[in-house]
């Protein structure tokens, strides 16, 4: 027993005067409301030991805080790069299905815009290039089964394609406007002078030579040329592309020009091959009563 | 004396530096109170009043309460120890363990006591609860590992003092 050691009353004295002190102290600290002399000088004395051991304290939980954090992000990358990859895919097909869904709102507007035609929307399947590569046929899908006759002009949102030069069970061939073979009788929006526009067959670009251009017409640079109808191949109206005047020669009773196409032959994705007239006019509001060219 | 005053005050920065460090406030190990309880046991009890005292005089300035109340927990958990050292009858990890769960109980009753008696409604009453099961946990477990170092570093000093008295 501690009790009957040598010396055993020294530390109960001592105890009972450590007890009766703190008991005094605590009690002068709640009945001040506040830290008293003894308190400030306890904490001035072991405030500066206690702060250095609680930053370090606390640098070593940042600091793992911090690995745990790499950790989670290394983490955390992974799976956002994987997302990112599915986004990307995600997002290339968005914008196919955007290009597609507006290519075809296009198509659908010219449809509106063009009731007195008849019209079948096909898919473009293969392109010719020039050794520039710049398309010099199109090949689209479907052919005689559905109608689809050599002749037939083809037309897509720009305007005026070219026209079907030959024709198989499943899939026709399109001749462009810019082929040496394809003529079209046109006049300019504006001016309404006339000519007739023949492909140059150039391999780097796209244009056609446009032909029998009266010298005295106002011709602007720019106008926009349209499909007369007269030849009985093309309908009447149809966008072909925009006039590039050219230096007028000296002499002669014609001016040289040229026509860029409105159609983006390398982007183009669906045309529609025009199979004859409804007898409707272009609104679709009344019957046509005039001249039929199909 | 000296060498209990350092050994106490590692105790005590390594008990406020876990606290920091981990921010496990139930959960840091006791180191002050298992010292205390192991000073209890040696049966040096001038020396482990005085160690009581200056430990607990810094243990309130650490944790910023009003002086007196760490100094009475660590006198009250010495005298529990020393109690309860010659009455205990086990040997070894055991009895280590146990005195370590009494100590962890002393030392919670010391601040239940305080709170309820002298502070009103304190802090420290209300927290008596939260605090019951990790700390018996935590002085049970650590006591047999951390009164089995102590008792190295003391043994080993004891007969390095031998040595230069020889």
């Amino acid at each position: 027993m501690f009790l009957h050691r040598r010396g055993v009353s020294r530390p109960i004295r001592a105890s009972f005067l450590v007890i009766v002190t703190c008991l005094l102290s605590i009690y002068m600290h709640v009945k001040g409301r506040e830290p008293h002399m003894v308190d400030r000088g306890v904490y001035a004395v072991t405030q500066p030991l206690h702060r250095v051991v609680s930053d370090a304290g606390r640098g070593l939980r940042a600091l793992w805080l911090d690995y745990l954090s790499l950790v989670d992000i290394r983490a955390e990358n992974k799976r956002l790069e994987a997302a990112l990859r599915l986004s990307r895919v995600r997002g290339a097909q968005l914008e196919t299905l955007v290009a597609e869904n507006t290519r075809l709102r296009g198509l659908l507007e010219l449809a509106e815009g063009r009731k007195d035609l008849r019209l079948k929307a096909l898919r473009v399947t293969g392109r010719s290039n020039s050794h520039l590569f710049r398309v010099a046929a199109l090949t689209i899908e479907g052919g005689d089964e559905l109608g689809i006759e050599v002749g037939m002009p083809v037309i897509s949102e720009g305007g005026l394609v070219g026209r079907i030069t030959s024709s198989d069970d499943d899939q026709a061939e399109v001749m462009l406007l810019t082929d040496p073979r394809s003529a079209v009788d046109i006049m300019l929006e504006r001016s309404k002078a006339r000519g007739v526009l023949v492909g140059m067959g150039q391999s780097e670009r796209y244009s056609a030579q446009l032909q029998y251009l009266d010298r005295e017409a106002r011709v602007a640079d720019g106008e926009l040329v349209l499909t007369t109808g007269d030849d009985e191949r093309f309908p009447r109206g149809l966008p072909v592309g925009r006039i590039v005047l050219g230096q007028s020669p000296t002499t002669g009773p014609f001016r040289q020009a040229y026509v860029i196409p409105e159609v983006a032959y390398g982007r183009l994705e669906e045309v529609f091959v025009i199979l004859g007239r409804t007898g409707l006019n272009a609104s679709g509001s009344r019957f046509e009563t005039g001249r039929r060219t199909r | 004396m000296i060498r209990y005053l350092i050994i106490g005050l590692l105790a005590l920065l390594s008990e406020a530096f876990l606290r920091s460090a981990f921010a496990a406030d139930a959960w840091t190990p006791p180191f002050l109170i298992l010292f205390m309880v192991w000073l209890g046991s040696r049966g040096a009890m001038y020396q482990a009043v005085l160690l009581a005292v200056i430990l607990g005089l810094f243990a309130d300035g650490f944790a910023g309460a009003p002086v007196g109340i760490y100094p009475l927990q660590s006198l009250f958990v010495v005298y529990a120890s020393s109690f309860f050292t010659e009455r205990i009858q086990l040997r070894g990890m055991l009895h280590s363990s146990l005195l370590g769960f009494l100590g962890g109980i002393a030392a919670l009753l010391t601040l239940g006591m305080l709170g309820r008696g002298l502070l009103g409604e304190a802090q420290l009453g209300s927290r008596i609860s939260d605090l019951l099961v990790p700390l018996t946990v935590m002085t049970a477990t650590l006591a047999p590992p951390m009164f089995a170092v102590l008792d190295r570093w003391d043994g080993r000093g004891s007969r390095a003092v031998q040595r230069s008295k020889l």
